[in-house]
């Protein structure tokens, strides 16, 4: 079973895309700000991250950047997810080490797409 | 003397008939002489001569008649005698009558007497005859004949005086006919010089005050007011130098006045563009400035006393605002420019916003005389405009975070994840799923919408193939075309030129035009991407067979938020900023949008984009 990590801080936006993707199969870990996501990245290594960008504490271009750092979370493919859908925000997450983005609003069948072509 | 133009010319006409007339007396009166001249030799010696030739002629046989008488015929030659006698006596009578020399008085006595003495002798020579015939042939010869002779003598000068007398007097006619000949010439060259003389004298008095006229009123017309014309004379070139004299005088008051008013006029004009608080500059045809008011100077650091009368760019380094102008001036027709460009310029270090705005002034002929430029300050209106960009912004990006969970919320339970769901529960989701995804079109276009107003977002132009972004827009579409029954069509040329278009912007048109029109097709129906060049533009249309578009709505349509109205009512979603959206987009690739449409028939709508170069 795949380990998703969660960072998202709207608890019904989590609430939602945990419904999607514990009955899609997968295993869902929720933080809620940016330095509790790199914490338990290192400590659990998940097979996948989906990110929020605006986040409490620390910002999702800063967890990225604090994962890219570190071999061991390197490799973790991470999935922004963002109410940004500027060419330019994109491209700053991209270059940040990100793997995908997708723009908030999304469907279920997006999101589980961008997470079956990035595990 | 002469107080009028027609006196001068018939005066100079009545004197030059008097020179004619002059000269033709002259001649006629040497004529006359010459003809009296002749006369006189016919008249009065031609008579004499006559005379005295019969005289002899006569004599010559009263001399045959006495030698008759001698030789024994008395009867015959006494009878011959006093016939000539009678004759000889008509002729001295004659030759009497017509004295004209003073010496013919003289002769004719003497032929008298000795006339006188030969006929006594003639008396004598019959007695003496009938005594002795051989004494009277003496006496014959001894008296007879000498006194014969002497007459003849006398009759003969009387002929030679007399023919002498008409020698001289046909000399005399000769003399007489040069005279005339020289004296007719002199007169006539006399008159001739005078007439030249006279006409010249004419001719400039009437001529001189004309050139004068001519030359003043030349001047005049240039627009020399000043010139008045001096003419001394009171004829109709007197009176009229006069009269144009008070015309000129006329002309150079109503000018004044004009001036005064036209200097009224600039003075007034100069005082609104100096009042007005936004920057004003005012150049001529060939770009250079006229005007300037206080604020426009202190925009540009310039004073307006240093800059009158230089060109535009030298003064003020703004090529945009130069070409503008440059653009305006040029075009025909006289169109101000009403596309509301804004310059973001240093206004006293502070940064300030104006919209450009040039219009042209006409001269003569329609033709641009001069260009005003103002520069309105908008950096208020700018600031609003961006609090209420960002407000748009911030909002939309507020909205998306609940818009996110409502979204997949309600997808999920539409999908029946999370468990079954009764026919009601479904529908209701339905619902609320459908409006969600219309709030969220709607946030996506607001964002959209003030991104482009904001000028956030740039256009990034290049050479692109119509043909291939119109395939990036219609492929996404084709599914939905077929699940509507609706064909799709393309018809791009082959050889159609790339346009100058910021390719992604230009898919998002093509897309909701499309989209727009596969909306709007209701049952079976076709549309159709078409594209063609027209000159330095491509044009490009969307054309349906869909449901159309009221008249009244033409315009509109390319507003925020206006919607047909009963879309409602035939259940089309929308926002009603798509259309907004587009026309932004292709105003800002220098092109323009519009509608062709008839309800129940279809819509057209077409835009341009520049040809690349």
């Amino acid at each position: 079973m795949s380990k998703i990590l969660l960072v998202e801080d709207d608890k019904n936006i989590i609430l939602a895309i945990k419904i999607c993707l514990e009955e899609a199969g997968y295993q869902v870990t929720v933080v809620r700000n940016g330095v509790t996501a790199v914490e338990r990245a290192f400590a659990e290594k998940p097979d996948l991250i989906l990110l929020d960008i605006l986040l409490p504490k620390l910002n999702g271009y800063l967890v990225c950047e604090a994962l890219q750092e570190d071999e061991e979370t390197k490799e973790i493919p991470i999935v922004v997810l963002s109410v940004k859908s500027e060419q330019k925000d994109i491209q700053k997450a991209m270059q940040l080490g990100a793997a995908d983005y997708l723009v908030k609003p999304f469907e279920p069948e997006e999101l589980l797409t961008k997470v079956e072509e990035n595990i | 003397m002469f107080n009028s133009l027609k006196t001068k010319i018939l005066t100079s006409y009545l004197i030059l008939i008097l020179l004619i007339t002059g000269v033709a007396v002259w001649s006629i009166n040497n004529f006359l002489g010459l003809s009296s001249a002749i006369n006189d030799i016919m008249v009065e010696n031609y008579r004499s001569v006559v005379a005295a030739e019969n005289m002899m002629g006569a004599l010559e046989r009263q001399d045959s008649a006495q030698l008759l008488f001698l030789f024994g015929k008395e009867e015959r030659g006494q009878e011959l005698f006093r016939e000539s006698e009678r004759e000889f006596l008509k002729w001295l009578s004659r030759a009497e009558d017509n004295i004209t020399i003073a010496e013919e008085e003289e002769i004719i006595k003497r032929i008298n007497d000795g006339y006188l003495k030969y006929l006594q002798d003639f008396d004598q020579l019959q007695p003496k005859y009938r005594q002795d015939s051989s004494q009277a042939r003496e006496f014959y010869l001894a008296e007879i004949m000498p006194h014969f002779n002497q007459v003849k003598e006398w009759a003969q000068e009387l002929l030679t005086v007399n023919q002498e007398a008409m020698v001289s007097a046909q000399q005399k006619a000769n003399s007489n006919a040069n005279e005339a000949v020289y004296s007719t010439a002199i007169v006539s060259i006399l008159a001739i010089i005078f007439a030249l003389v006279f006409g010249i004298y004419i001719s400039n008095l009437i001529l001189k005050p004309t050139e004068k006229l001519i030359k003043t009123v030349k001047k005049v017309g240039e627009g020399d007011l000043t010139q008045e014309i001096k003419v001394n004379s009171k004829d109709e070139i007197g009176e009229l130098a006069y009269e144009f004299n008070q015309m000129t005088e006329r002309l150079k008051e109503y000018e004044e006045m004009n001036v005064t008013k036209l200097i009224a006029e600039k003075n007034k004009s100069e005082a609104i563009v100096k009042s007005i608080d936004s920057p004003i500059i005012v150049t001529d045809k060939e770009h250079r400035i006229v005007l300037l008011n206080p604020i426009a100077e202190r925009l540009f650091q310039i004073s307006e006393e240093e800059v009158i009368g230089k060109h535009f760019l030298e003064v003020i380094k703004e090529e945009r605002i130069f070409q503008k102008i440059e653009q305006v001036a040029e075009e025909e027709g006289l169109k101000s420019d009403n596309k509301q460009e804004v310059l973001k310029m240093d206004f006293e270090e502070q940064e300030r916003y104006y919209r450009l705005m040039v219009t042209p002034v006409p001269g003569k002929e329609e033709r641009v005389n001069r260009v005003i430029t103002l520069l309105d300050d908008i950096t208020h209106l700018k600031e609003i405009d961006d609090l209420k960009s960002d407000f748009v912004s911030t909002a939309s990006h507020e909205f998306r975070t609940p818009l996110t969970s409502m979204n997949m919320g309600l997808s999920l339970l539409l999908e029946e994840t999370p468990g079954g769901l009764n026919k009601n529960q479904h529908d209701l989701l339905a619902a609320a799923y459908e409006d969600c995804q219309r709030l969220i079109e709607l946030v996506d276009d607001l964002l959209d919408l003030s991104k482009i107003e904001s000028g956030e977002i740039q256009i990034e132009f290049d050479d692109v193939d119509l043909a291939d972004l119109v395939e990036a827009s219609v492929r996404p579409l084709q599914k939905q075309a077929q699940e509507q029954q609706i064909e799709l069509l393309k018809k791009i040329p082959a050889d159609l030129p790339p346009v100058k278009a910021d390719p992604n912007k230009i898919v998002w048109v093509l897309s909701n035009l499309i989209g727009n029109a596969l909306r709007y097709t209701k049952g079976e129906g076709q549309v159709k991407v078409k594209a063609n060049q027209k000159g330095k533009r491509v044009y490009v249309s969307v054309i349906d067979t869909g449901i159309g578009i009221p008249e009244e709505y033409h315009d509109k349509i390319f507003d925020k938020f206006v919607r047909v109205k009963g879309d409602a009512a035939i259940n089309v979603s929308g926002t009603g900023l798509g259309l907004a959206i587009v026309r932004e987009i292709v105003e800002a690739h220098s092109g323009k949008i519009w509608v062709e449409s008839e309800v129940d028939q279809g819509s057209t709508f077409t835009f341009t984009l520049p040809v690349a170069k």
